[in-house]
């Protein structure tokens, strides 16, 4: 459904040059530091933004190329960007009603409802929480093919990041031909959700899996410093010195299992592999 | 049906839902023909990646324990139990015995190898 | 498209209050004084507040949001000018009412068709200011513009003023003949006079319209 083939941007300082592509039906997460990128790949998939260099399609066409009946496909929540604040939520139904022709009013109405959002106070007053969640439901309200989601979850408490990941999950089920891409920088939120993980540093994919690899091989190994002098580092891709050991990030966590019985082996979360990769 | 993913074991997530998918079904809990949920369904309610359950599904079907039906979804297979059941015997038989070859190798005696699988059914 | 115009429609709606209190000030104004100033006032008002949807659209970066709608950027451009000339057009209709019935109700004699004249004459006055007015305010920040709105207003008030005095000199000099001048003038208020002020302000909004539907699309949100 997209396609990005070095696809690249320069601003002062920043050059971006990520490939990366979203299958029909998958969940695509893109995790990063602030900074990293997420929100650049996000806007040129979104064609907010033009590249300077490399291929980007949506739908086979370039962004820029996209028809209105095209777009009424892509649904997006942007994490700093919405519908004006003195709209209230009434007003944001007039609005997509004559946006969209597959906007579903009484779903709208009900997902609202079961957020709790109120529908006659301006979005001026939501809480964070409350602003966040309406932008999710404003992208899943018109049946659309392909969601874009820029760190939907960020700066919100755990209930709220559950309430939208669960949306975003019963989204998914509804129509399985239904494609996402999330960025975010909270990763067990991602974990949780995802099938396919980028990994964004300094503008460049440092680290591409899909979720089941990366949870099911790499793992973290503990060890003291003479073990780790000793052990086989054929499948050490990253180490972290501490004062009392040495951790290992491994992307064949199989193989330690097998062959060093005795040592402390743990599942490694995303968390744990961007520190263990980025640090020093 | 009842399903439990543990998260810090080191059994990868696909293998502990088809192990447990399958004794749902040589149990009898999960009878010939019935559905298994929808790959999205089952991802959405366990938390987990839709393509780490179409790799479970995928594997199962490759058992010969479902089948899957473009469009439909996964069912049941018409498996003989005991004949699965002792395939499965035979499988483990197997591990045993390559187990058994290479402690034998490695100079370990037979109490030695006894005591090891002591402790093991301990756990 | 039709859903930039809700939008707009919808953030003018929710500034009920100021439309009110601002309708109220025009009918005060106009019943107490000389009720050709509500045909000048009311659509000056709906000129500002249509320009004003485009610092709810930019304000809180909600650009970004608004492009990501099924619309072209061009298309946004285009639904600004049909806000724009349907709200002008609709007040001064509103404020024409108002003007005749104040003329009714101080029971004042006039000339209908004089006071229609003069009348139709300020609606293109309006356009050209939303033909001038748009692009600058698509293109920079509506806050910038509206520093340069004031000093295109008194640009305009001094060429108008010094334009007059000029010509007062002049005649004054004998270099031209004021009657004539007054003529020329007059000449405009005829009926092929209007048309040709209508048509050139339609297509100043039109050129205007093209140089916006560029803006927006060399535009990054």
């Amino acid at each position: 459904m997209v396609k990005l083939n070095n696809l690249q941007k320069e601003y002062k300082g920043f050059k971006l040059n990520v490939t990366m592509e979203i299958p029909e039906g998958t969940v695509v997460g893109l995790i990063g530091r602030n900074g990293a990128g997420k929100t650049t790949t996000i806007k040129s998939i979104l064609g907010l933004i033009r590249p300077s260099g490399g291929e980007i399609e949506v739908f086979g066409k370039k962004p820029s190329d996209l028809t209105s009946e095209d777009k009424q496909k892509i649904g997006a929540a942007l994490s700093e960007s919405g519908f004006c604040m003195i709209f209230t939520i009434e007003d944001v139904i007039k609005v997509l009603k004559g946006s969209y022709a597959g906007f579903d009013e009484n779903r709208f109405r009900d997902m609202c409802t079961a957020q709790s959002l109120p529908f006659d106070k301006k979005i001026k007053v939501f809480s964070s929480g409350m602003k966040a969640k309406l932008r999710v439901l404003v992208a899943m309200s018109h049946d659309a093919k392909l969601l874009v989601l820029d760190e939907p979850t960020a700066g919100l408490d755990v209930i709220a990041r559950n309430d939208i990941l669960t949306l975003i999950r019963k989204y998914l089920e509804e129509d399985p031909t239904r494609s996402i891409i999330i960025s975010s920088h909270i990763s067990s939120d991602l974990e949780g959700l995802c099938d396919d993980i980028y990994m964004i540093n300094d503008g460049k994919v440092i680290l591409h899996e899909d979720i089941d690899s990366l949870l099911g091989n790499y793992g973290l190994i503990k060890l003291s410093s003479e073990e780790y002098e000793a052990i086989d580092k054929k499948y050490i891709t990253a180490k972290k010195e501490d004062r009392f050991s040495v951790t290992c990030l491994t992307s064949e966590k199989q193989f330690y299992l097998d062959n060093y019985p005795k040592a402390v082996i743990e599942n490694a979360h995303i968390d744990d592999i961007i520190v263990l990769m980025l640090g020093e | 049906m009842k399903i439990i993913i543990n998260n810090t074991s080191m059994i990868p997530v696909y293998e502990q839902l088809m192990d447990q998918i399958k004794q749902e079904i040589i149990g009898g809990e999960l009878k010939e023909g019935d559905a298994l949920p929808s790959v999205r369904n089952l991802a959405g309610e366990l938390k987990i990646s839709a393509l780490t359950v179409k790799k479970a599904y995928d594997k199962l079907e490759e058992d010969g324990f479902t089948v899957t039906v473009h469009g439909k979804g996964s069912y049941v297979a018409a498996t003989d139990i005991p004949l699965a059941l002792e395939a499965r015997r035979k499988a483990v038989e197997e591990e045993f015995s390559e187990a058994v070859s290479k402690a034998r190798s490695a100079g370990l005696e037979d109490d030695e190898i006894r005591e090891i699988l002591e402790i093991l059914l301990e756990e | 498209m039709k859903g930039l115009l809700i939008k707009d429609f919808r953030i003018v709606m929710n500034q009920k209050k100021f439309l009110v209190l601002y309708l109220f000030i025009a009918a005060v104004l106009g019943f107490s004084m000389d009720s050709t100033f509500i045909v000048s006032y009311v659509p000056m008002v709906a000129t500002i507040i249509a320009l004003s949807t485009i610092s709810y659209d930019y304000n809180d970066n909600g650009l970004s949001f608004i492009m990501t709608l099924p619309n072209k950027p061009g298309d946004y451009a285009v639904a600004k000018y049909i806000f724009s000339v349907i709200t002008v057009t609709a007040m001064w209709l509103v404020s024409i009412v108002i003007q005749f019935a104040s003329f009714m109700i101080q029971k004042s004699e006039v000339s209908t068709a004089e006071v229609l004249i003069s009348d139709a004459v300020m609606l293109p006055l309006f356009f050209l200011i939303l033909a001038v007015m748009l692009p600058i305010e698509l293109k920079y920040s509506p806050e910038k513009a509206r520093v340069v709105m004031f000093v295109i207003f008194g640009v305009v008030m001094l060429a108008v003023l010094g334009g007059k005095s000029i010509i007062d000199s002049m005649a004054a000099k004998g270099l031209i003949n004021p009657d004539k001048v007054t003529g020329a003038v007059q000449s405009f208020s005829g009926p092929a006079g209007l048309i040709a002020i209508y048509a050139a302000c339609i297509i100043a909004l039109s050129i205007s319209m093209m140089i916006s539907i560029r803006i927006m699309q060399n535009k990054e949100f």
